[in-house]
């Protein structure tokens, strides 16, 4: 019988809550097409993620541990997926599309001249095939996506789009070990990884965000929209004409050109709300916006708003936070 | 060296975008078409190789859609040497890895040694065609590539963003696919004379047929279909003065209406 496999990313010995995402997911797929849901552990030293998948009622667990896998490496992982794909042949892979499976699955998917879908944000079976909801044009539009033929599928999906899944129940996963003999060539290998310069939760990934625009004036003005980041666990993001000034870097650009996010909150300090500036962030299930133009765009697609200056909002805000979070 | 850039036309980050009444696709008609963003890095690194040394050769192609033709002429602009356009007779473009075999057919007949291409293009944005065009040649790809240096003849030193702005730095080869993000360049405008000098250099339309492929290997797996826009209901509670009680309002209303802190 075909499955469902899913790509499990891990971190610091625990699986990501995106992983658990999917493995939600999956069991709700596999329920509509009666079948199991199985999972993929790649990486060196896993066996505490081997032993934390069988909470999440998967059936059979493909490990392949090898020390060439500790850290990413697209040929390692290519060649390891391939082959659970190869022999497994599922109905689907779902990952998560962050990094490292952004960049190995489409050559995973080359390699077997199978099918791949990017970026998803809903699912459905659709005539016993899974179907792939997905944004197009930076989010100014979605539109479902139907694999036509029966290849096996690969997809990613964003994190934070699926409801929390309550119905796992924890069994015995069968732990199916393989390696792969992938030698690395001197010729393509990492020689230096340099560490993010923040130690704020990563923008794809976090549930609150706050971004500021071009009228923060400057990077050391930051320190204020930090502390109350801070105070709500939230990731710092900025418009591209912040960016462009120099106050923040790319990596933290929210946009069309800059990061695509999801969060559950989403505060917009001193952003004019740019048709750019808002393919990136206006899937954010509550928007929050604080300008001094009371005819800004952004206003129009906030939940709430305040008609005034950050300056003075962003410090009362911060210290109300607070107040609420320490009762 | 044959330097091979692959590049996309799409609509113009400012366009508003229109969904088909029969919601197929999105209205194209009145929409100003672009060179996707990220494809012009990717344009911009392979002319600075050029800059370097003349002796190479800048080749760009572009694989499908009814205003393929205009991007390539605004690479021509920019520098590039050719434009090679593949027309799309079946909708195989909706598909990353039949989009990924036309191109790598086109570039391997053209004898490409090393390939740029955008981190993804920003109407579908997928971002899987470059990694699948290095994997049907045999080559090795990166993507996010944010910083680029040649160390000898045959080696690249390249920078790659990851999550959480880590970034890392990967040594490759040369011959190499590279798929690039903001931060690696500043694209050059065309100038009078290179829109000027552009008219006249070649653009060549060819079918999938003359690179050997039929329609059957390039069909498309993927239908889209049920394009809609977003439409998320917005509360639209507007404080008009900021004041200390409406901003302990708003926290409340976070707290207790969204339930989102
Ligand atoms: C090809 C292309 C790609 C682009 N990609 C992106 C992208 O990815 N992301 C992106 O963000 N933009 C992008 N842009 C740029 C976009 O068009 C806007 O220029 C940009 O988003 C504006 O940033 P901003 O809102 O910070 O600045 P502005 O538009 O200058 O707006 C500043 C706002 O701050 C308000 N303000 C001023 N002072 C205060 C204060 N003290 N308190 C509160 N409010 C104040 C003003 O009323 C105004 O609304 C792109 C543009 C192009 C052409």
């Amino acid at each position: 019988m075909k499955n469902i496999l899913v790509f499990i990313e891990h971190k610091q010995a625990k699986i990501k809550s995106t992983s658990v995402e999917l493995l939600g997911q999956a069991h709700r797929l596999a329920k509509e097409l009666s079948t199991d849901v199985h999972a993929l552990v790649v990486g060196h030293q896993v066996d505490e993620i081997v032993e934390q998948v069988s909470a999440f009622g998967v059936k059979k667990v493909f490990v392949c541990d090898q020390e060439n896998a500790a850290t990413y490496h697209p040929s390692v992982y290519a060649d390891a997926i391939t082959d659970v794909l190869q022999n497994e042949t599922p109905i689907a892979l779902l990952a998560t599309a962050g990094s490292s499976m952004k960049d190995v699955l489409p050559k995973v998917t080359a390699r077997l001249d199978w099918v791949m879908i990017s970026e998803g944000i809903d699912t459905a079976v659709q005539d016993g095939r899974i179907a792939v909801k997905r944004p197009m044009y930076s989010g100014k539009c979605t539109a479902w996506a139907q694999i036509n033929t029966d290849t096996p599928a690969i997809f990613t999906f964003r994190p934070n789009v699926f409801e929390a899944y309550t119905g796992f129940v924890a069994a015995n996963a069968e732990k199916v070990a393989i390696s792969v003999s992938t030698s690395l060539s001197e010729q393509w290998k990492c020689v230096e990884r340099i560490a993010p310069t923040s130690d704020k939760p990563d923008l794809v990934e976090a549930s609150v965000i706050v971004a500021v625009g071009r009228s923060i004036k400057s990077a050391e003005n930051f320190a204020m929209v930090d502390q109350l980041a801070s105070v709500l666990e939230a990731g710092v993001g900025a418009s591209r004409a912040a960016v462009d000034a120099g106050y923040a870097p790319h990596s933290m650009q929210i946009g069309q050109t800059g990061k695509v996010v999801n969060p559950k909150l989403y505060f917009a300090f001193g952003i004019s709300g740019a048709i750019q500036h808002l393919a990136g962030m206006r899937t954010s299930k509550v928007i929050v916006a604080v300008n001094t133009d009371k005819e800004a765009p952004i206003f129009q697609y906030a939940d709430y708003g305040i008609v005034g200056d950050m300056f003075e909002v962003v410090p009362m805000l911060t210290e109300s936070c607070k107040k609420l979070l320490a009762e | 060296m044959i330097i091979g850039v692959c590049i996309k036309s799409v609509p113009d980050t400012t366009a508003k975008i229109q969904v088909h009444p029969d919601a197929s696709g999105i209205q194209e008609a009145g929409v100003k078409f672009v060179i996707s963003p990220y494809d012009e890095y990717a344009v911009e690194q392979a002319l600075r190789l050029k800059d370097e040394d003349a002796n190479h050769e800048v080749v760009v192609f572009s694989f499908g859609g009814a205003k393929g033709p205009d991007a390539l002429r605004s690479a021509l602009a920019m520098g590039v040497d050719r434009a090679i356009f593949i027309t799309d007779e079946t909708g195989a473009a909706a598909d990353g890895l039949s989009t990924a075999k036309v191109l790598q057919k086109a570039m391997a007949k053209e004898n490409v040694e090393i390939v740029f291409t955008g981190r993804q293009a920003i109407d579908d944005d997928s971002g899987q065609v470059s990694q699948m065009i290095a994997e049907k040649l045999g080559w090795p790809h990166a993507t996010m590539v944010s910083g680029f240096r040649t160390k000898g003849d045959a080696t690249v030193e390249m920078t790659r963003d990851i999550e959480g702005g880590a970034k890392e730095i990967w040594q490759m080869p040369l011959q190499s696919v590279f798929a690039c993000t903001k931060g690696l360049n500043d694209p050059r405008y065309p100038s009078l004379k290179g829109i000027m000098a552009a008219k006249k250099k070649p653009l060549a339309t060819i079918s999938i047929e003359d690179l050997g492929l039929t329609p059957a290997d390039v069909a498309s797996k993927i239908t889209l279909s049920k394009f809609e826009l977003p439409s998320v209901e917005r509360k639209q509670t507007i404080f008009a003065e900021a004041t200390q009680a409406n901003v302990d309002a708003l926290v409340k209303a976070l707290r207790e209406e969204a339930k989102v802190i």
